[in-house]
């Protein structure tokens, strides 16, 4: 599905990961910090997998994770460490600097939970493409529309959504109205659409085994509802460019709902500067 | 001098220097006066420099508190410059009803000639955002006019700089020229180095367009120069991408590749998604020229996905005309994309 860096010193990590992403990823292993970034500044990456606590100073090592952070925001950063020498105290670190995932040596490093927890982190660098384009709506809406991608693959309902976020699903129905977004019910199933969007933009996978994948009940079911939201069939959606045509048309329709219109943002020296 | 002259000429011209911490200070310390319009004018300032920090939010809070003390003074053409800054927090965010309004008001309420000028120069950047290049050019036109009759430079330059781009828009390249040379010589004259290389790049574009190329190419490389020594990667990228196209259209295909892999590289990274739509197309027209279809076709994926999200139909439209061009026509109707041969 896609690139995989990965930065393990330990041969036997970086076989379980070989074993467990055969077939399904492309793996690009460095030896060391520079590398790495040197490996996601050439190529497409869009995971890192990290042990961040192999020999060198903890300390170090989260500056060179900020390095990634900052310069690669779209990659996905999985952490793949032991506990210990991890300590609980390091992996809440590890959280605040954005890593995206977490194996946990000896315990998720089972082949079939590794590449599940890669697939999820990678949902979630879906989040990177649509936080800078919700970035203004408000805190409640922006967290129920991640949520809905983040959790595309469980059976989310309206009543659960809610209870995620924790406020009632009145208050969560009365803001998505406020700010023209679809109901709730409608929106798990935009969320859907975004993951299903993002899986077919891998050329190997067909409809049917996207709506396996996430649940749909069948891949009719899959493809009426890729007509219905986004007026486009799975091939269409996968040649105009996947995850983003969709997060594309759902902008468009919650644009229109709140009188905003949208224009092409202009490269920034074509744009007009605006004199306060 | 008073402490909130003085406040007040420090943040300004930190402001003016781009050191937006120091006039935060500044207007902080205006802000807290106990006197209403110090007070007023330094909360009207702190959210002018929350708005070109990017903090929408806070800015639109502080010009609320500053509009209610505006009003309470009676101070018209302070609380014109409010609405004028609330107008382009919502030009910025792409709200264009809410940001008319707001520049109606100030329009409206605007005493001053300077702070005319400044609306207008904001009126016509949300026609020329909205596609109305002809009513951008009139508001740029009196604009010009109004900072011309009190030098008022910074503003003038703005001013310039937007008239241009309305006018090359129009395709009235001659008079586009006029005006990003006369934005050029005052921007020079204040230094402003950002832009000037601007200006230098919009340049380029205008020669490329007419297809002189080795003019086009010297100021391309003067504005990417500029950007490099003030270290504006956006710009840097900006510039890599025209010169991407200007050696396309030169036939140099391997002085265009590179430059227009690193644009993508930096766009990709600043998330500057219409910079790398245009520089993935623009590659994937490189690639179809050297008879690369497999890459071609990558590559105008890669832009359509950009535009895609970006809801651009224009653009979408002619680059999927582009990918249908690479295949070849079949008489039996199939469709499949010729695989380059050795």
């Amino acid at each position: 599905m896609g690139l995989v860096a990965t930065l393990l010193p330990s041969p036997h990590r970086l076989n379980r990961v070989r074993t467990a992403l055969r077939d399904h990823y492309t793996m690009v292993p460095c030896n060391d910090w520079p590398e790495l970034l040197a490996a996601c500044a050439a190529r497409p990456v869009t995971i890192a997998l990290i042990d961040l606590f192999p020999a060198s100073q903890v300390s170090d090592t989260f500056d060179w994770l900020r390095q990634v952070k900052r310069r690669f925001p779209s990659v996905t950063v999985v952490l793949y460490a032991a506990v210990p020498p991890a300590r609980p105290r390091d992996l809440f670190e590890a959280g605040r600097f954005g890593v995206d995932g977490l194996i946990v040596a000896d315990q998720d490093d089972e082949p079939r939970r590794l590449l599940t927890i890669i697939e999820q982190a990678e949902a979630r660098g879906i989040i990177e493409l649509l936080r800078p384009a919700i970035a203004d709506v408000k805190p409640t809406v922006r967290d129920a529309l991640l949520v809905t991608v983040t959790r595309a693959h469980q059976r989310l309902s309206p009543d659960l959504l809610a209870r995620i976020l924790g406020i009632r699903r009145k208050v969560l129905s009365d803001r998505l109205v406020q700010a023209g977004f679809p109901t709730a019910q409608r929106l798990i199933a935009w969320g859907r659409l975004v993951v299903s969007a993002k899986m077919l933009e891998d050329n190997e996978r067909t409809a049917d085994s996207v709506a396996l994948a996430l649940d749909f009940p069948s891949g009719s079911a899959f493809r009426n509802t890729c007509q219905r939201y986004v007026h486009a069939a799975p091939h269409q959606i996968r040649a105009r460019g996947g995850a983003a045509y969709v997060i594309g048309a759902l902008l468009r329709h919650v644009q229109s709902a709140d009188g905003r219109r949208q224009t092409l943002p202009r490269v920034h020296t074509r744009a007009p500067r605006l004199a306060v | 001098m008073t402490d909130h002259v003085i406040a007040l000429a420090e943040g300004d011209e930190a402001e003016r220097r781009g050191d937006l911490p120091a006039a935060i200070a500044a207007y902080r310390r205006l802000s807290a006066s106990e006197v209403a319009a110090p007070a007023a004018q330094g909360l009207f300032r702190l959210g002018r420099v929350a708005w070109r920090q990017g903090r929408l939010d806070d800015a639109l809070e502080l010009y609320e508190r500053a509009r209610a003390a505006a009003i309470e003074l009676g101070d018209d053409d302070l609380r014109a410059a409010i609405e004028n800054g609330v107008g382009s927090v919502f030009c910025q965010r792409g709200i264009f009803t809410q940001a008319r309004a707001s520049y109606a008001v100030a329009s409206e309420l605007a005493v001053s000639t300077a702070l005319r000028g400044r609306i207008q120069i904001n009126m016509g950047a949300l026609a020329l955002l909205l596609g109305d290049a002809e009513q951008a050019r009139a508001s740029y036109e009196r604009a010009v006019e109004l900072l011309d009759s009190i030098s008022d430079e910074e503003a003038l330059t703005i001013a310039l700089h937007n008239l241009a781009l309305a006018q090359a828009e129009e395709q009235d390249w001659d008079a586009a020229e006029l005006s990003f040379e006369r934005c050029r010589a005052l921007a020079e004259k204040r230094a402003d180095r950002s832009v000037i290389a601007g200006v230098l790049l919009n340049q380029a574009e205008l020669r490329c367009e007419v297809e002189r190329y080795p003019e086009a190419l010297e100021r391309s490389e003067k504005s990417l120069a500029l950007f490099d020594e003030i270290e504006d990667e956006n710009g840097r990228a900006a510039a890599l991408r025209v010169q991407g196209e200007i050696h396309r259209k030169m036939h140099q295909l391997e002085e265009a590749e590179p430059r227009l892999k690193e644009a993508i590289r930096i766009a990709g990274r600043l998330q500057l998604l219409t910079l790398e739509a245009e520089a993935a197309r623009e590659l994937g027209m490189v690639k179809a020229a050297r008879g690369d279809v497999a890459s071609a076709t990558k590559w105008l994926r890669r832009a359509l996905a950009r535009f895609s999200l970006m809801s651009a139909d224009d653009q979408m439209h002619a680059i999927e005309e582009q990918l249908q061009a690479l295949k070849p026509w079949r008489p039996s109707g199939e469709n499949k994309t010729v695989v380059k041969k050795g």
